[in-house]
């Protein structure tokens, strides 16, 4: 196992991160119609305290236009058509019942306004849902309940609503670690590019999941231990559908996996990577399926990974001191442009901005500030 | 194997449906399977398939639970134990079993024509053994003899554990302890799929016992004289009710609705020795309602059937009253109830001390309350006289029953049969409760009985979700004291992933 958390000559200084700040524009509060008319990009970020805050993004400004309650929300999804964002709400109780919700949102393609479709209550005992995933047809949405150790598969319906659930999977499970693992804790999901996998990483049970999707149904999953005590969470696929990415929690690593798409298997572990000093751990792929990003050194570095082409294996390629600690979510534009990053206490939203084609680094800015952010979701349509 | 029942079996339709029609109105929220199992081995290997392929199982046994917690279970199974019914000994000395899949009509026979002894169970002969006794169990002679969880000496049952395998435990006082005690009145659906309930010694069942049954006219019912009838039955049962020779009199009160025309005094009596030698106990509590002119009448009326009488050996007086002298088991498994399949709702409490004349006048006033279109017919509060042997305290520390203080015992019934009726009924239930429960208890608690110095608060084998709307539903069923978090670690111990789960299931 490599071990690889030492600063690199070419880190980023507080100095060098405060001169790129200097561009930081004071967050306004402009009125909705004025910041959305000069905008088609809109940010929707969950703010732990129970609300939904949509921005109007003109250049580094952020505007803020709406603000809604919402119960918990934990993740953002949009659809692939940008039409729908759904909420899922880390609730342990919905109308006196063990179980969490979903949220479908309209999105208003002018204003980026959000009207909310409908809300539907996850299985008995899926309590705690933090991660989904929508399917590339834009037909299912996969939900991870953490704490119920349950999935839940959500149809689709033409105007973006949820439907009842079509599939529930209860998984059992457990780690090494009896205060974190003594149960099945879903983490994350992903969709394969074929669409007919679903991939999840278990941090309770130490394995990570392959279900094959049949008929809008969860079949038995295909296993991967990651090995005991490990804690995977965060996860990324490669762009090419090969390589799969794994922050394993626990045990502070990153461990690169084969994934065969056609059968749906997780193979052998190429590289893994050790971070000894890492407390706070997120991770993302950039587009172009060149750069990898994971925080490092006490959470506030921001890490780009070279990504080889040929073997999938990662090679340390920039370093990035961020401002704060505790990184929540690291969420990259579609097209690769920009990088965000989600602080949770301090709540500072940052975008680093990027090569496209390359995904190297370049300036950052604090471009909003929300009460413990926990999840992002960019419509740039 | 189980026999496996799938959607596409033509036996779906009947088995794959609840008692309580009111669960039965959406099929796609019905389970994917049933699994019938006739041995403990069947039901292990029924569990492990169904646990590896995710699913959600859920258990039945006789299938009366009174809420929703079996067969609305989408994608889920049902582990039907019906057919479990071996009464063969394990051959460690243990003298008696019973399994979940027999009706308590098939336990009190086979108990008494084997062994001459019974368990102080329910009075509906087609309960399942495997929810009733997990609840607690108990019945016409509890107050004789406590609770059957009272006299449980063992349970078999599988558990999963964390990795999601099944085992099959053999549990007592000296063998996880704790998953023993909480399988003593804890509530079905929580632990495990238990298959074997174990006793060392058990009751003598009774050699005959007496029954007897007064009605009273609503058409002539006065507030007063209704208020005079609550308390004096309730003071009986906190007074003369705690003397030893008084604990063979099982007396209920079939409070209906006035729209049913009379409502009902009935009762079983014997001696402490199980026999009917000295009548003058019963004839001192019958004496005590004469003042109310009740109505004599043979037969149970509406919602009260636990005294239905069937070959009484003698038909005889009683100074001013015909009762009924039978032997024991006919009177316990004559056409004793349980086979209605229409839809019903439920609520319960445990009372501590007799009604106050507010409470009493707030019965009569909710059971005299018409309500425009709504047939309250089929309405009834049944009053249950309680303590006596249940009442033993230390049973608290050992069992997952802590109400041993209550003198009596109430259970709201409804039953009907359209669906149209469905909200009309249940609001005026719900109101009625709430109305009741709001007189005696804080602000904070106010519409339960949360337990104070009036109330014990419901039975978990009266499950009523509607207790679910207060996040202090666990204290209603469980108390305020250490048997609650007790429950949640043994939870988090023997199924921490809960794969044993209901609507009102132990929350880890």
């Amino acid at each position: 196992m490599q071990t690889d958390d030492r600063p690199l000559p070419g880190t980023w200084t507080r100095r060098e991160f405060v001169r790129s700040s200097a561009g930081l524009v004071a967050l306004q509060h402009l009125p909705h119609g004025l910041a959305a008319a000069q905008s088609s990009q809109f940010a929707y970020v969950a703010s732990g305290p129970g609300s939904l805050h949509v921005f109007s993004l003109r250049g580094e400004v952020w505007a803020r236009t709406q603000c809604l309650t919402s119960a918990a929300p934990a993740c953002l999804v949009l659809s692939p058509a940008q039409r729908t964002l759904y909420v899922a709400n880390e609730v342990d109780v919905h109308e006196g019942l063990p179980r969490g919700t979903v949220e479908a949102f309209h999105i208003d393609p002018l204003d980026g306004s959000l009207t909310l479709l409908g809300r539907q209550a996850l299985s008995l005992s899926a309590t705690r849902p933090r991660h989904m995933a929508v399917s590339a047809d834009g037909k299912l949405l996969a939900v991870a309940a953490y704490s119920g150790g349950l999935y839940n598969l959500f149809p689709i319906a033409e105007d973006g609503s949820l439907g009842r659930p079509t599939s529930i999977f209860k998984q059992a499970g457990c780690g090494k670690n009896a205060e974190t693992q003594a149960s099945a804790h879903p983490h994350t999901l992903l969709f394969d590019s074929s669409g007919r996998h679903l991939i999840s990483s278990d941090f309770g049970g130490d394995r990570l999941s392959v279900f094959a999707v049949e008929d809008s149904r969860l079949q038995r999953p295909m296993h991967h231990s990651t090995g005991e005590g490990s804690g995977p969470a965060a996860c990324a696929l490669h762009p090419a559908g090969s390589i799969l990415y794994a922050w394993h929690d626990l045990e502070s690593t990153v461990a690169c996996y084969r994934y065969d798409g056609v059968s749906g298997t997780v193979g052998e572990t190429i590289q893994r990577l050790s971070f000894p000093t890492a407390s706070h751990h997120a991770l993302a792929l950039h587009p172009s399926g060149r750069m990898l990003y994971t925080t490092a050194g006490n959470g506030n570095e921001l890490r780009a990974w070279r990504i080889d082409a040929e073997s999938g294996m990662l090679s340390r390629s920039q370093d990035l001191l961020l401002e704060e600690t505790t990184p929540t979510q690291i969420m990259i534009a579609p097209q690769g442009e920009s990088i965000f990053i989600l602080h949770g206490p301090g709540g500072s939203i940052y975008k680093v901005t990027a090569d496209p084609a390359t995904g190297e680094l370049h300036s950052k800015f604090k471009v909003a500030v929300v009460s413990e952010p926990k999840s992002m979701a960019l419509r740039t349509i | 194997m189980a026999i496996k029942i799938t959607r596409t079996d033509p036996r779906y339709a009947m088995l794959g449906r609840s008692r309580n029609l009111r669960w039965d109105g959406n099929q796609a929220e019905g389970a994917a399977e049933i699994e019938l199992c006739e041995t403990a081995e069947q039901a292990g290997e029924a569990l492990q398939r169904i646990v590896n392929a995710g699913m959600r199982p859920t258990i039945r046994s006789g299938g009366h639970c009174y809420e929703d917690f079996v067969v609305n279970n989408p994608g889920g199974a049902i582990l039907d134990l019906s057919l479990l019914k071996s009464v063969s000994l394990p051959g460690d000395g243990t003298r008696y079993r019973i399994s979940p899949g027999q009706q308590l009509g098939e336990v009190y026979l086979d108990l008494y024509k084997r062994h001459g002894v019974t368990i102080p169970g329910g009075s509906c002969y087609e309960v399942g053994a495997g929810g009733h006794i997990s609840g607690g169990g108990y019945g016409v002679l509890s107050r004789l003899h406590g609770l059957t969880i009272d006299w449980l000496s063992a349970v078999e049952i599988l558990t999963v554990d964390s990795k999601g395998h099944v085992a099959l435990r053999r549990i007592d006082r000296d063998h996880e302890p704790g998953l023993f005690r909480a399988c003593r009145g804890g509530g079905g659906g929580n632990f495990g799929v238990i298959t074997g309930f174990l006793f060392d010694r058990l009751p003598m069942a009774p050699f005959e016992v007496v029954n007897a049954h007064l009605s009273f006219d609503w058409a002539s019912m006065t507030e007063d004289n209704f208020t005079a009838i609550l308390l004096t039955f309730g003071d009986y049962c906190a007074k003369r009710g705690s003397e030893p020779d008084t604990w063979g009199l099982f007396a209920a009160l079939g409070l209906t609705h006035a729209s049913s025309g009379r409502f009902s005094l009935s009762l079983q009596f014997c001696n402490p020795d199980g026999r009917c030698d000295d009548l003058k106990p019963l004839e001192e509590f019958l004496d005590l309602f004469q003042a109310f002119g009740p109505l004599e009448t043979r037969t149970s009326t509406a919602g009260e059937k636990r005294f239905a009488p069937r070959s009484p050996t003698a038909r005889q007086t009683l100074g001013r009253y015909n009762i009924d002298r039978l032997l024991w088991l006919d009177a316990t498994i004559g056409d004793s109830g349980g086979g209605h399949s229409g839809r019903a709702a439920y609520k319960s409490s445990y009372m501590k001390q007799n009604f106050t004349r507010a409470e009493a006048k707030c019965i009569y006033k909710q059971l005299t309350r018409t309500v425009p279109g709504v047939d309250l017919r089929g309405s009834v509060m049944a009053v249950d006289s309680y303590g006596g042997a249940v009442n033993a305290k230390r049973m608290a520390e050992v069992t997952s029953v802590w109400q041993r203080s209550s003198i009596m015992k109430v259970q709201f019934q409804q039953y009907w049969d359209h669906p149209e009726e469905d909200a009309g009924r249940l609001q005026w239930m719900r109101e009625f409760y709430t109305d009741l429960y709001s007189q005696q208890v804080d602000p904070k608690h106010a519409g339960t009985p949360y337990p104070n110095e009036y109330y014990e608060g419901c039975y978990i084998n009266y499950p009523d979700c509607d207790m679910l709307a207060y996040a202090f539903w666990p204290q209603l069923y469980y108390g305020e004291d250490d048997l609650y978090p007790f429950l949640q670690q043994v939870k988090r111990r023997y199924d921490s992933n809960n794969i044993f789960h209901h609507k009102m299931s132990i929350r880890a």
